[in-house]
């Protein structure tokens, strides 16, 4: 058996995948042109593993075989997840608004894929693969990928990629780790009680304190970035942002939360905090009855977490002003309640609106709709042919977005 | 009485702000254009949805009421992107949708029809070409190519007229304002009473 031979096999056979996916449907150019890429990678990785092979450099053949397990290792999902792209369970009219407003803010004009996940929770692969830097990738979950309520989750994940691109990690990472810093330092008497074994002058136990502010300044890099993201998501899509979290998250799961997210109880104070300052009164989300997320059991756990959650909190205006800015210096436009108003009355009347301006006026109003039907007298009847239609209205309109600008503006 | 062009400005300019009584149409369609050239319709353009029918495993297609209700089975489904295009082969059917969204009050029907320069290429749009008031979403159109040379089929293109016409006699709509869709189906035939007892009669 030949590894050289074995690795060609495989190759080829990726790259024959990659040609029948080609042949597929798909809504914007953007999914073809990440295929082109990976099988641009595998060409490229075949013709090196040829002149290793020619050459008879064992050793380079034997790194290439291991590069080639390796590549289709981590590709393979990434090519699932393009298949998915064009299912027509999605509702393609997303997209072009979407890449709208990844366009204005994100550098290098990255491309947008947006699929249907069989994973529950929203999610990007934002420009961290290696071979598809200048694509962003984001999962819905395929039994709502048709849902345009659902819409500002994804808006959530693109600020995942905003945080890479814009930087904004780099800085935020410098910011909490002076702040963690000074807040041991500052709670230098209560570390010591949490760890006892803790010795200034030992050359291990020393060692104590800066793996414990490491641990905090990690756990709140991760926190302050999904911050980032809830603010970003609610700059463009307004309270529907906070309409669509509720929605797949509340009750929550009353599970112990990961250290790398932040409460729910934060998040949505945090989004509430940031809409007061603007004048916007965020809706109260008692009914959903989000559950008490339990403590972690350990109490040094609990204050590596309580440092990391403190100094997530000391820089939240300063996400938001960073979120502000780029939005700002963008042009991407923010929804007015006077248009979500409008668009409300549109939809009562059964029709999609003919002048739509931002993404987030057609959401929130299609949330503000969605909200009537369930304070109605016998809400439960007809319920869901209520809620497709109106999906359809949102949809619609969504697309006369995309028309107008088009039409408009041949953009 | 079919709506003039002016009218029919005037009553897309009402509906479309949310007069109950005007005739929605959305995106709206350039209605100074139609002033100008006073047709007395509404030029209708291609939708990005697109449903053709397939083989499979199913014998047949019912054509009466509680009939296969899958459609998925006899479908698929293809979105094309504005601009691109959808080739029609000769003998081909395919269902697609108007690009606008239509809402009629309970004074006003409309009727579909096809339009002669694509009807001379052998394009053939809309059999059931009634639209009832209280109609609200975009309109399934029926296309065949009946010529002898594939054609091809532009998202966004126009693809029909509308013509409107009021109605006379006592008004009545009881069409839920929630209740249009975007995309062409094949649909549910409606129940039959008439036919269920012609059916149950057989000897």
């Amino acid at each position: 058996m030949s590894l050289y031979y074995n690795s060609k096999q495989k190759l080829r056979n990726v790259q024959r995948t990659i040609e029948g996916l080609l042949d597929g449907d798909f809504p914007l150019s953007s999914g073809r042109n990440a295929l082109k890429k990976l099988r641009d990678v595998f060409s490229e990785l075949e013709k090196k593993l040829d002149r290793a092979h020619r050459l008879n450099d064992d050793g380079a053949e034997r790194q290439l075989a291991s590069l080639v397990n390796v590549k289709v290792y981590l590709s393979l999902p990434i090519l699932g997840f393009i298949l998915r792209s064009t299912n027509v369970r999605n509702a393609f009219e997303l997209l072009d608004p979407l890449q709208d407003i990844a366009n204005a803010i994100l550098q290098g004009r990255p491309q947008l894929l947006l699929s249907s996940e069989w994973d529950y929770v929203p999610f990007a692969y934002p420009q961290s693969l290696e071979d598809l830097r200048s694509f962003v990738l984001i999962g819905m979950p395929a039994s709502e990928a048709a849902s345009a309520l659902l819409l500002p989750l994804a808006g959530h994940e693109l600020g995942h990629a905003v945080w890479r691109n814009r930087g904004i990690g780099g800085g935020a990472h410098a910011t909490l780790q002076y702040r963690c810093e000074d807040l041991y330092d500052k709670n230098m008497d209560e570390f010591k009680k949490h760890f006892p074994d803790y010795k200034p002058d030992d050359i291990i136990y020393k060692e104590l304190l800066p793996e414990a502010i490491a641990l905090s300044v990690e756990y709140a890099v991760f926190q302050a970035e999904e911050l980032f993201c809830d603010l970003f998501a609610y700059s463009i899509f307004g309270e529907s942002y906070l309409y669509a979290f509720a929605y797949i998250l509340a009750p929550g799961a009353g599970r112990v939360p990961g250290s790398k997210y932040p409460s729910y109880k934060t998040r949505i104070s945090v989004l509430k905090e940031t809409a007061r300052t603007e004048g916007v009164v965020l809706p109260d989300m008692g009914s959903l009855r989000f559950a008490d997320e339990p403590q972690r059991g350990i109490p040094r756990e609990r204050f590596i977490l309580r440092m990391a959650e403190t100094s997530v909190a000391e820089i939240t205006n300063s996400l938001w002003n960073d979120v502000s800015k780029l939005v700002t210096t963008g042009g991407v436009c923010r929804p007015t309640s006077s248009m979500s108003i409008k668009h409300l009355r549109e939809f009562k009347m059964g029709i999609p609106a003919y002048d739509p301006r931002c993404l987030g006026d057609i959401t929130n109003a299609g949330w503000m709709y969605y909200n009537e039907f369930q304070s109605e007298k016998n809400a439960g009847r007809d319920l869901t042919d209520r809620v497709d239609a109106l999906n359809e209205m949102i949809l619609k309109t969504i697309e006369v977005l995309e028309y107008k600008r088009r039409a408009d503006h041949g953009a | 009485m079919v709506l003039s062009a002016k009218k029919l400005c005037d009553e897309i300019t009402r509906g479309n702000e949310c007069d109950p009584g005007g005739i929605a149409v959305v995106p709206t369609p350039d209605l100074s254009a139609l002033k100008e050239n006073g047709e007395a319709s509404v030029n209708l353009r291609l939708g990005r949805w697109f449903l053709t029918l397939r083989q499979s495993s199913e014998t047949h297609l019912e054509a009466t009421p509680g009939g296969n209700t899958n459609e998925n089975k006899f479908s698929k489904k293809f979105f094309v992107p504005f601009g691109e295009i959808f080739v029609l082969h000769p003998n081909r059917f395919v269902l697609a949708s108007t690009l606008e969204w239509i809402r009629l009050p309970a004074n006003y029907a409309a009727f579909v029809v096809g339009k002669s320069t694509l009807g001379r290429r052998g394009i053939i749009i809309e059999t059931a070409a009634g639209v009832h008031p209280g109609f609200s979403g975009c309109l399934t159109l029926e296309i065949a190519n009946v010529g002898e040379i594939p054609v091809k089929l532009v998202s966004g293109m126009l693809i029909c007229q509308l013509f409107f016409h009021s109605i006379e006699g006592e008004l009545s709509s009881s069409r839920t304002p929630l209740s249009g869709q975007r995309k062409p189906r094949l649909g549910k035939i409606r129940e039959d009473a008439i036919l269920d007892k012609l059916l149950k009669s057989k000897r």
